[in-house]
């Protein structure tokens, strides 16, 4: 295996992972401030990508008009599963999660009624379907967007949480909720927020994803939020730096598992799920050992 | 201590009446139905109905939706046989093999249909066809081609090909007019028919070739995969002559787009799930070249029967006719052709008509073998200028 | 008390002897979609009723169900499928030694199927039993999935994506009825016994119930093993009826279907499983019709294939926020409720009369 082919792998591995990485933080800030496991996030995702899509076939609208009424839909109906279908459940783990689960099937079955599920291109930039050649390497203008994009969303992100009283507060409930509640930070504000930025990363991470792989259907979210979850874990489900190392490193690490052992590829997933278990049996905490939120069984 | 000698009691009952019932032979459906027919076989019911059992829903759904269009419009070309008016009765099998064989049995009881249609794809054709047969009601897969699925079942036809036909067909086409000497495989291995495909593609390129070694390699992926810039990447160093990728149009689609970014220039070729009209609206450009078996062209086929298709097709849906409802709308014609035959819905009747078929379909002369797969050609069509243009055709 | 137990039990053996006798009868007189609807009926209650075992009375949410019923499901058909059969299914990679010949009857294919889906039940409970909510579900989902991928990744013992076709449909309605009866008595005297006891202890209150000395691993372990051995059953069977299995038939999707069984009929309820069994069967059927195609006021419209399973989601959902307990809750079918009711009935009706 010459450079060349190495670098190859890795031009397409930093671009996966940071996919992932987009994705994964969507289920770890909703982890981190309710406790639950998102299982509709997927579907968020994909209603933005197939709202995007929907609005530029059917009414010839621009792809950046399409995809912002997308991305506003998108967060509000988040705000909506959460007010409709999560809050009632706050306190009860394993219904929630439930909850989630028949939220999800609802998304993609109502999607698959109206809409048919035949997978249909996914309008984005021409720009994007450029490719620079470096000699024997291909470099895609996607992934360099996908990376310039995904900096710029964590950078807002750790400004965001780091800076802004809004994310100060969303740290505080997911470190000790009744506290903060006594310091006067009001629940139901702060999970509402935390709603809108995690539909607001599926969005983007849906246009992102979309524009590499072009085409869209109503399961569209389900395999990519199922392996930005198993990252979201690994990295410390709960925590917004584990979520993007553990996505970033899965995408990173299938793209070498076929690069250096071509053979083992069709155990790539079962890979990905023994990872997935051993992390929680002997490393709960992940990458970055995020403290184990307490049991509200 | 009652208790738990009455507790024992029930246990015992319990394994008595199990091993009693295993005892028994497994009681074969009542052949009380069929009795009646023989005797007076003029009687025809007021509206023949006709199942079709489909993957309306599910990852199938394309291809479902396909045929369903396929057989309507050859339903309103034939809305009548025997002076009956025919009835079609759908049912959605939700891509799941259960479903499948509810639906089918559903068909057979509460709608009590003469005979179905369906299903395209094969794992779901097999779970169906395990109940028709033992309900001994004739059945026709549109478009299945896995050779298990008619195996070993008396009531079982396809109108189409099967994929050791097919694989052949693409290898033959791969050695003799590409002139291809290197091959890789890529596939979807969760799915039973881009497996099965990618086997018999393998074994007639090893034979054509007459070169142990020209198979370089296999690269798989799984369903919902959308990467393949890994695979495609080592597929570039091994530096075939042609990679058959025979997978699901989206996924095709999604592969032609990054072999084109990463610079391969080997031929890719696929089976009939590739035929499907968003694999050029999704690939564009990069689907330019790209080739596949196909069931269907409108090229490939000029008579008559093929003109009254494709022109009744653009003209009931505005677009383009597409592979799979071809196969369909054959499969309705033949069916209705067999009853007419047979002139009986008794099932044995048709049964024996349709193993009699010789009928002029959209697809040509149309015939079964003795294995009760369809006798058709298998045109090679290449996307040329964003249009499926046709190469040649493979006969059998 | 004696006698009142005396009389159930007679009853519940009479019950049992009823029920057989009309699965016999069934066998003869239904028609073969009705009993395929009761066959279905009867494996979705094995598997609801273990998935209560495990989540209603023990609180552990496990969702491996599809991955042990995989196990079952190919244990049995692969046991018992014809050699020459088998040589036909494997066209791609022959089958290896032990597997190309053997043929055993049902029986014991059924019953080393639900024991080597207890062994993997055992090896996921090894190391996810430690854990406790959020991670036990992904642990065991995780598992479930990883079981269903080797199957796709090892051809010559289950004929990867392929599957298998031409198993033998030995089950028949007595089978699956038997089994059911089976499961249900051994999940009932369980529940009752001070295991169960020690079971619902565990979830109400783990450190509690450690605290008064019950061992949780052990017994969640109880609960799970003898769960997965009747999932493997319940695969077994169903592979019995369908004849071709693949490994695509034990996605998820069938792990939520048991789940959204056993919210419509109640977690903590074997009765309620079993209802809401019988209920989602019917309702899959009941619902084609607001799929097909129908004229309506004079208007043809296409059919919108796709209802049923949105219709589900949607009483799903509704179930968890409205109706969290189910049809039954923790209510349990009994001989002396039934009596009570009757008896009520019978006394109200004297009332009535009286005046």
């Amino acid at each position: 295996m010459d450079i060349s082919q190495i670098l190859q792998y890795l031009i397409n591995g930093v671009a996966l992972g940071s996919l992932y990485a987009l994705i994964a933080i969507g289920y770890t800030i909703i982890y981190g401030v309710v406790g639950l496991i998102n299982m509709a996030h997927g579907d968020f995702f994909m209603v933005a990508a197939f709202l995007t899509m929907w609005g530029v076939l059917q009414y010839n609208l621009p792809w950046y008009v399409a995809f912002a009424i997308a991305a506003i839909i998108t967060v509000l109906l988040g705000l909506l599963v959460e007010k409709v279908a999560y809050k009632p459940l706050r306190e009860q783990k394993t219904s929630s999660f439930i909850g989630a689960i028949s939220v999800s099937f609802l998304i993609q079955n109502f999607f698959v009624v109206v809409f048919t599920s035949r997978s249909k291109p996914f309008p984005h930039p021409a720009i994007l379907d450029q490719v620079l050649n470096f000699g024997k390497v291909a470099l895609p203008v996607v992934n360099i967007a996908i990376v310039l994009v995904s900096a710029i969303l964590f950078l807002a992100l750790f400004y965001i949480i780091t800076k802004t009283k809004m994310g100060r507060a969303m740290r505080a409930i997911s470190k000790d909720l009744e506290a903060s509640q006594l310091m006067g930070v009001d629940p139901n504000k702060i999970i509402a927020f935390a709603f809108i930025l995690s539909t607001s990363f599926a969005a983007i991470g849906a246009f992102m994803y979309c524009s590499k792989f072009p085409y869209v259907d109503p399961f569209t979210g389900v395999v990519p939020g199922l392996k930005a979850f198993i990252g979201a874990v690994m990295g410390g489900i709960g925590s917004i730096p584990g979520a993007m190392v553990g996505g970033f490193l899965l995408g990173l690490g299938e793209i070498m598992l076929v690069a250096f052992f071509p053979e083992l590829t069709s155990f790539r997933d079962i890979f990905a799920y023994v990872i997935l278990i051993l992390f929680l049996l002997f490393r709960p905490g992940g990458i970055f050992n995020v403290k184990v939120r307490e049991e509200k069984v | 201590m009652i208790k738990k000698n009455i507790v024992f009691v029930i246990t015992l009952l319990v394994i008595a009446s199990f091993i009693l019932t295993a005892c028994q032979p497994a009681p074969v459906p009542a052949p009380a139905e069929q009795k009646p027919a023989e005797q007076k076989p003029a009687a025809l019911p007021d509206v023949i109905k006709i199942g079709v059992n489909e993957t309306m829903t599910g990852w199938g759904a394309p291809y479902g939706d396909m045929t369903w269009k396929g057989i309507q419009l050859a339903h309103e070309t034939k809305p009548e046989v025997l002076g009956k008016k025919v009835e079609l009765v759908l049912v959605d099998n939700k891509s799941e093999k259960s479903e499948s064989a509810t639906a089918a049995q559903r068909l057979v009881e509460v709608e009590k249909v003469v005979a179905v249609i369906g299903v395209n794809s094969s794992s779901m054709a097999m779970a169906q066809n395990e109940v028709l047969d033992k309900a001994k009601i004739p059945s026709i897969g549109p478009a299945c081609t896995n050779p298990l699925v008619t195996q070993g079942k008396p009531y079982a036809f396809r109108a189409a090909f099967i994929d050791p036909f097919q694989g052949a067909a693409g290898a033959k086409f791969a050695v003799e007019e590409l002139k291809a000497k290197k091959a890789v495989l890529l596939v979807d291995i969760t799915l039973d028919y881009c497996v099965g495909l990618a086997n018999y593609f393998r074994q007639n390129f090893i034979k054509l070739t007459g070169d142990e070694k020209s198979v370089l390699g296999l690269f798989s992926f799984q369903t919902g995969d959308r990467d393949f810039t890994a695979q495609l990447t080592a597929i570039k160093n091994l530096n075939p002559d042609i990679v058959f990728a025979p997978n699901e149009y989206a996924e095709e689609a999604a592969i032609l787009q990054q072999a084109k970014q990463l610079g391969i220039t080997a031929k890719f070729l696929a089976g009939d799930s590739a035929d499907v009209p968003e694999l050029v609206q999704i690939g564009k450009e990069n689907a330019e070249g790209f080739m596949y078996t196909a069931q269907f062209h409108p090229d490939a086929y000029t008579h008559a029967e093929a003109k009254t298709f494709v022109e009744g097709f653009r003209k009931k849906y505005n677009i383009e006719p597409e592979t799979f409802s071809v196969t369909g709308y054959d499969a309705y014609l033949i069916l209705i052709d067999a009853i007419s035959r047979a002139g009986s819905v008794q099932p044995d009747a048709i049964r024996d008509a349709l193993i009699k078929t010789d009928l002029m379909t959209a697809r040509g002369q149309f015939k079964f073998d003795e294995g009760h797969n369809g006798v058709v050609g298998c045109p090679v069509i290449e996307i040329k200028g964003g249009k499926k243009t046709w190469k040649y055709t493979v006969n059998p | 008390m004696n006698k009142s137990l005396k009389i159930s039990t007679i009853l519940s053996i009479f019950a049992v002897l009823l029920i057989l006798a009309g699965s016999v009868l069934g066998e003869k007189y239904l028609d073969a979609f009705q009993i395929r609807l009761l066959n279905m009926w009867c494996i979705y209650a094995i598997m609801v009723v273990s998935f209560n075992l495990v989540y209603g009375f023990t609180g552990q949410f496990s969702l491996a169900h599809a991955g042990l019923a995989a196990i079952g499901a190919y244990t049995v058909s692969l046991l018992t499928m014809a050699p020459d059969n088998k040589q036909l299914s494997f066209f791609i990679t022959p089958p290896i030694w032990p597997i190309s010949v053997v043929q055993w009857p049902l029986l014991p294919s059924l019953i080393l199927g639900g024991l080597l889906a207890a062994f993997v039940g055992y090896l996921i409970g090894a190391p996810a039993l430690r854990l406790h909510g959020d991670y036990l579900l992904i642990v065991t989902f995780g598992f479930s999935e990883i079981i269903r991928l080797l199957l796709t990744n090892m051809p010559s013992v289950c004929n990867g994506a392929i599957g298998l076709k031409g198993i033998p449909g030995y089950a028949n309605l007595t089978w699956m009825v038997s089994s059911l009866i089976v499961c249900i008595f051994v999940t009932k005297r369980l529940i009752d016994s001070s295991y169960g006891r020690a079971l619902k202890c565990i979830r109400e209150d783990e450190i509690a119930a450690e605290a008064v000395g019950v061992n949780l691993f052990r017994h969640k372990m109880l609960a799970l093993v003898v769960s997965s051995f009747f999932v493997g059953i319940a695969g077994g069977l169903f592979s019995n009826i369908l004849g071709t299995i693949d490994p695509n038939t034990f996605r998820p999707y069938l792990t939520y279907a048991v789940v959204t069984m056993a919210v419509l009929g109640g977690v903590r309820s074997l009765t309620g499983g079993v209802i809401a069994a019988a209920i989602y069967t019917a309702m899959s059927e009941v619902l084609r019709g607001i799929e097909a195609p129908r004229l309506f006021f004079n208007l043809q419209f296409d059919g919108l294939p796709g209802l049923r399973t949105l219709a589900f989601a949607i009483m799903l959902l509704l179930l968890i926020l409205f109706a969290r307990g189910g049809l039954m809750g923790s209510k349990e079918f009994s001989w002396g409720g039934v009596i009570s009711f009757f008896q009520e009935r019978f006394n109200r009706r004297k009332q009535e009369d009286k005046p």
